[in-house]
């Protein structure tokens, strides 16, 4: 029997009727629409359909959508604002931290939650954020670099911000 | 403008803006979708009343089907169609059947297909039908299966003993005779090697998403390829129709890595259900699928007999190899397996007599096929760890002794292959400094080790897969509207490696605008020329020259009404930034804005809008495919791959400490670009090297279609990379460039085997180099302490 | 793929959940992450069905990591293994129980999984048991009679089963402090460094008098239907002086001390040798003890 489900998506309020066996990835793939998350084995082994679950990264195919009643979940959907990519968005494009970009939504919200977390963290933290993120493309390489480029910015801009006040 | 275009508006390479650029002056054309989510994949297209599809596969690897009882499936409320091997008579690729007819073959042969207004109803109608085998002793391993008297795998009454495809290729130059080079050798290796079982395992699985037009008696058809015209032909010789009817459209790839290059039974069963029900359909393949059915790497098993002059020269090669095809792949599609496994024989060194074959048999187990360097991973692991243990046997250092044999520009190998530009001394050389193999080479301890492996790929596959006009592979047009606007029709396919960023940059490059002023139109089979596909490393080389052709084709035509107008030579003139400019001597001040020489150009002709059109080929004919020489392609890649890592000598385990690959891909059309897929190379080669392996159990069975056991190396696992591909330019490459990304794969993992025989002093001659396997060497072999 | 059909029940108070578990029967399973119930229930993994599903996330006071000088760490049936791994009072009072929670599965696993969550799953390769039993820990299990401590040691049955009575929910544990001559550590040896099952696990817990062992408790993983104490190791070890030699010995003695067996991930030979392995390395990690910033 569907059931209301009312949460928090990418910031604005959510009501929708869903079945308890619907896995938070179902729902927000093909009830809602939002497709950038994505569905690579459905066993929590990928991490393509990592999303923010209260600032939390999680695989949403592990996840029921009962379970987010009343939480605020995050897809990649919800980063940019007023048309303006994140830091972390433009360094995953600048440092060419992706090919087929499959894994990307993922890793991006991997890397947002050890960022929110974590504002300088070192290459191992940065690692073991995105170990649960399989890509195939391109070695990961590149993928730290841009995680790496979007602490510096940042730092450099929260000391700008102090400057200024 | 094809292959012989007039070369002379080509950009000189003093003048690149794009191309090579030391800054990253160019990104993705894809980056903002994909930052995003915005980029959609095939399985993300949806619709209101879309139908989802599902198929049932065989349990068992060989057997009769008895009996198919689909009644309750059908009655179950939601069911829209079930589909079962009679309803596809005919075959693909003249052995395989879309669901079985009578007979399975294999673990995950598909069955039954049903299509369902739910995923949860589609399973549920699985769940409801009753298939009755009558199961039959299968094969599994290749050698059982050539033998007299074992089970006919196909059961289709060929009379092929369970052997496919085979080439075997025999020559030499200069009248050299084979067996009187082995006879005059001072030195003769017999060796063998065996390979294992591995998967592609995109994160995307396949994605079909069908529509149909009865109208029309049209299909629309967003699938996951990197095939488009191979699914097209395909789909219509399933259906009996022509071309026509089949709109195939390539949305975002999510990797491919050689999977994508097929036609699976899923997009035949979405199209069968579109058709019947008039409503789109839905087929997103399961991981397990993706491991059963989606033809993985090739297990080998190799002989290799060498005969080594006294400088350690290669005199002759003999090289015998198998191949475990599974259950299909009779066809032409597999001769490409038989014949690069010969060809990558005679890759990287100068060896003037040989004699290679290579058979592909059949088993009862999954389907093997293209990946990732096409069978050029599991023959260059064998024939590479053969020249180690070769060059340490005749006491001469192994960097030195690659370089002795090593090919050089203009040889040409009894095997027909003429290789152009080749830096492979230089990157063995540049491996050699980075490691400081002279000075550290005697000064590692036990369980540290450097081991270094050459290799080579084909830039450019020569055939077309299907039969086109003059071999063609490519045909790309370029168009510009009366505003300057430039849009180009290429179907280049792009699987994630960046080919419609390159495509873009290379028109942008010519005609001397910015990347966001060309437009790339999103590819299909009717929207844009033909191009036949991204495999055999093919994209960037016959694509890229193609697509430049037709820049150039339109650029020529603007120069020539300028030239025209200004009294000189249209050569003499090219765009730079937005302007025709002049390079004939005293009129060098002469200049044009792009938008009015286009204007002027279409007013010239009469208002026709400027197109223009590229094609490329690189010519061979089958003679390969028989044994004979043949250049296969129109140039080659070499590669040194080099590794430093430590061995845990209780457990087995390695620890890398650095990874260094050096590339001749002639000049690099995009560097961020070419270092990704160095990086991306490494670790696929490391995957296969060390941690992926499919396992098949006594009955056929895959033991670990899954994720959690079919180990994909994390972001913890990766080793520090430094890369290096500054070599000289190629002269047929578009712009200088070579392959990248491909055969990069195949050094990986025989570097990683000489490292490991550096560090303990075991001969390796099997794959995957996991620790239990380094484990049971030490046992076995007992730590060669005084190796050193 | 999707998930058979349930009723998912999210109860907001612990009596709540005790009285539905209770009513519903075997048909019912209590969920706190769900990370080791939805994956499996997707596959129809055998012995993964259920008709209820009771989600307990929601009921207050179970999130928490406490220490107390007599009963040591005490953590809550919904608190995270990346909770456990990243406090840092986990970190300073048994940074081996840190360890453990890091070498669970995938970082989104453990943002999500709990501690409890993975014993109570009771797979045979369970990352967090063989730390907690070798440190003597509790399980504080609460019935709906009666509430009672379960020692970890006693909680395991068999492959997916435990000894928890019908009724019976883990509201948490409780980890006895390591005194000042008492130390610990886990390692779990993989392929990849992440996402991996153990080849083997192997805890090591040992009360030391300079350099002699005055007692200890070393526990498999992954080599025996269950976790499993090795107890001929153990014996080879209290008494005696650490010394090369003698840990060579142990290590020995714990490979009596299990039965692997070989399936896709290692054979059961190679299990057993690394066994002797780990069990060394594990007791020299142990009285090595770990670095700042190392977990």
């Amino acid at each position: 029997m569907k059931k209301i489900l009312s949460f928090t998506l990418n910031g604005e309020p959510c009501e929708v009727l869903c079945e308890d066996n619907r896995s938070l990835l179902d729902l927000i793939r093909d009830d809602l629409g939002l497709t950038g998350t994505k569905k690579g084995c459905e066993e929590a082994e990928c991490g393509a359909c990592t999303v923010m679950i209260d600032g939390r990264p999680v695989n949403s195919c592990a996840t029921l959508a009962r379970e987010v009643e009343g939480c605020e979940v995050l897809t990649v959907e919800g980063l940019a604002k007023d048309g303006k990519l994140t830091p972390l968005q433009k360094q995953f494009i600048d440092k060419w931290a992706f090919q087929c970009g499959y894994c990307t939504p993922g890793m991006i919200m991997s890397a947002k939650a050890l960022l929110d977390h974590n504002p300088n963290p070192t290459e191992q933290e940065i690692r073991e954020a995105i170990e649960g993120n399989l890509c195939r493309c391109t070695g990961y390489a590149k993928i730290v670099e841009a995680i790496q480029a979007t602490a510096a910015e940042m730092a450099e801009m929260a000391a700008a911000q102090k400057g200024e006040v | 403008m094809n292959k012989f275009a007039d070369k002379e508006y080509f950009r000189k390479p003093e003048d690149f803006r794009l191309i090579s650029s030391t800054e990253s002056k160019y990104t993705h054309v894809d980056a903002y979708e994909k930052v995003t989510g915005k980029a959609k994949y095939a399985g993300d297209f949806m619709a209101p009343n879309m139908l989802t599809a599902k198929v049932l596969h065989s349990p068992i690897s060989r057997g009769r089907i008895l009996s198919i009882d689909t009644s309750k499936a059908e009655a179950l409320p939601g069911v829209k169609g079930v589909l079962t091997g009679k309803d596809f008579p005919i075959r693909i690729t003249e052995d395989i059947e879309i669901l079985c007819q009578g007979q399975v073959r294999m673990v995950g042969d598909p069955v039954v297909a049903v299509c369902a207004i739910s995923e949860e109803i589609a399973e549920q109608a699985l769940e409801l039908i009753d298939v009755q085998y009558e199961e039959m002793p299968g094969v599994y391993d290749p050698w059982e299966s050539i033998k007299d008297g074992a089970p006919d795998v196909q059961g289709y009454g060929y009379d092929n003993h369970n052997i496919g495809p085979t080439c075997h290729q025999q020559g030499s130059n200069d009248g050299k005779d084979i067996d009187e080079e082995f006879e005059k050798a001072a030195y003769v290796q017999h060796e063998d090697f065996k390979t294992h079982r591995i998967q592609h395992a995109p994160i995307e699985p396949h994605a079909t998403f069908a529509e149909y037009d009865p109208e029309k008696d049209e299909w629309t058809v967003h699938q996951s390829t990197t095939m488009s015209f191979g699914d097209q032909f395909w789909l219509a010789h399933g259906f009996q129709k022509d071309v026509s009817h089949f709109h195939i459209i390539r949305p975002y790839v999510g990797g491919a890595f050689g999977s994508k290059s097929n036609w699976p039974y899923s997009e035949f069963i979405a199209c069968e259900f579109a058709r019947r029900t008039l409503r789109p359909v839905r087929f997103v393949q399961t991981r397990e699928e993706e491991f059963q059915t989606m033809h993985g790497r090739h297990p080998f098993q190799i002989h290799i007999d060498t005969a080594f002059a006294e400088d350690g020269t290669i005199l002759a090669k003999k090289a015998d190899q198998i191949m475990d095809g599974g259950a299909y792949g009779v066809s032409h599609s597999q001769y490409a397996a038989v014949n690069l496994s010969v060809i990558w024989c005679a890759f990287p060194y100068k060896i003037d007599a040989i004699d290679f074959r290579s058979r592909r048999i059949l088993t009862n187990t999954a389907e093997g096929g293209a990946m990732r360097g096409y069978t050029a991973c599991q023959v260059q692991f064998a024939h590479d760890v053969n020249m180690q243990l070769a060059a340490e046997r005749m006491g001469i250092d192994p960097i030195e002794f690659r370089k002795r044999s090593a090919m050089e520009p203009g040889y040409h190998s009894p095997a027909g292959l003429i290789v152009t530009s080749c830096s492979f001394k230089e990157t063995l050389d540049d491996a050699a400094k980075f490691m400081r193999w002279e000075e550290r080479k005697d000064k590692m301890g036990n369980g540290e080790g450097i081991g270094f492996a050459g290799t080579a790929f084909v830039s450019g596959t020569a055939a077309p897969v299907l039969n086109t006009p003059n071999q063609v592979q490519t045909n790309a047009t370029v168009r510009v509207d009366l505003h300057g606007v430039v849009s180009l029709y290429s179907n280049c396919h792009d699987n994630g490696q960046g080919a419609d960023t390159v495509m873009t940059a290379i028109v942008a490059e010519e005609l001397g605008l910015n990347m966001n002023e060309v437009k790339l139109i999103q590819p299909s089979t009717f929207d844009s020329g033909y191009d036949s596909g991204a495999y055999g490393s093919r994209v960037t080389f016959l694509g890229g020259n193609a697509v430049r052709r037709a820049a150039v084709d339109a650029k020529r035509q603007i120069l020539e009404v300028i030239g025209a107008k200004w009294g000189c030579e249209p050569h003499l003139l090219d765009i730079i930034d937005h302007n025709i400019i002049c390079r004939d001597m005293g009129k060098t001040d002469l200049k044009m804005s792009w938008a009015e020489a286009v204007y002027a150009t279409m007013l010239t002709h009469g208002g026709d809008e400027v197109v223009g059109v590229g094609s490329y080929y690189h010519r061979t004919n089958n003679a390969q495919y028989q044994g004979k020489p043949s250049n296969y392609a129109p140039s080659y890649v070499f590669s040194t791959g080099a590794c430093h890592l430590f061995v845990d000598q209780e457990t087995g385990q390695i620890d890398i400490d650095e990874f260094f690959f050096a590339h001749d891909c002639g000049r690099a059309l995009n560097k961020r670009a070419v270092e990704a897929q160095l990086e991306g190379s490494i670790y696929s080669g490391l995957g296969y090297a060390v941690y992926e392996e499919l396992k098949i159990n006594d009955k056929g069975r895959m033991m670990n279609p899954n994720f959690r056991d079919y180990r994909m190396i994390t972001a913890l696992d990766m080793p520090h990379i430094t890369t290096k591909f500054d070599y000289a330019p190629d002269p047929e490459g578009p712009f200088g460039a070579k392959e990248c990304g491909e055969g990069t794969t195949a050094p990986i993992a025989p570097a990683v085997a000489n490292a490991i025989h550096n560090a303990t002093g075991l001969m390796i001659h099997e794959l995957p180099l996991d620790p239990e396997h380094i484990w049971r060497l030490l046992k076995e072999q007992g730590l060669q302490k005084d190796h050193k | 793929m999707v998930l058979p059909k349930f009723e998912y029940l999210a109860p907001t108070t612990l009596d709540e959940a005790m009285q539905l578990y209770n009513e519903l029967g075997s048909g019912a399973k209590i969920m706190a992450g769900g990370t080791d119930i939805i994956p499996p229930m997707r596959d129809k993994a055998p012995g993964s069905k259920c008709d209820f599903l009771i989600d307990i996330k929601h009921v207050p006071g179970l999130d928490y990591i406490e220490y107390d000088e007599k009963q040591g760490l005490k953590i809550g049936c919904l608190t995270k293994l990346y909770d456990i791994q990243t406090s840092k009072l986990v970190r300073e009072k048994n940074p081996a129980v840190a360890q453990a929670a890091k070498y669970v599965a995938s970082t989104q696993i453990r943002h999500k999984g709990t501690m409890v969550g993975n014993i109570c799953n009771a797979s045979p390769s369970c990352d967090t048991a063989p730390i907690l039993i070798s440190c003597g820990a509790v399980a504080k299990v609460h019935g709906r009679d009666a509430d009672r401590d379960l020692p970890l040691g006693e909680f395991f049955k068999g492959v997916k089963k435990t000894n928890l009575e019908p009724g019976e929910i883990v509201t948490g544990l409780v980890i006895p402090p390591l005194a000042e001559d008492e130390c610990a550590a886990y390692i779990k040896f993989s392929v990849r460094k992440a996402m991996d099952l153990a080849i083997v696990g192997v805890a090591a817990w040992l009360k030391m008098d300079g350099k002699k062992v005055v007692d200890a408790r070393i526990t498999l993983g992954a080599v025996a239907i269950t976790p499993v104490r090795a107890y001929n190791a153990e014996k080879a070890l209290i008494g005696n002086e650490i010394s090369d030699e003698l840990l060579q010995k142990v290590g020995v003695a714990a490979m009596s001390d299990c039965k692997p067996i070989s399936d896709v991930r290692a054979s059961a030979e190679y299990r057993h040798d690394m066994v002797r392995v780990f069990t060394k390395r594990a007791i020299m990690k142990a009285l090595e003890g770990y670095k700042e910033g190392e977990i």
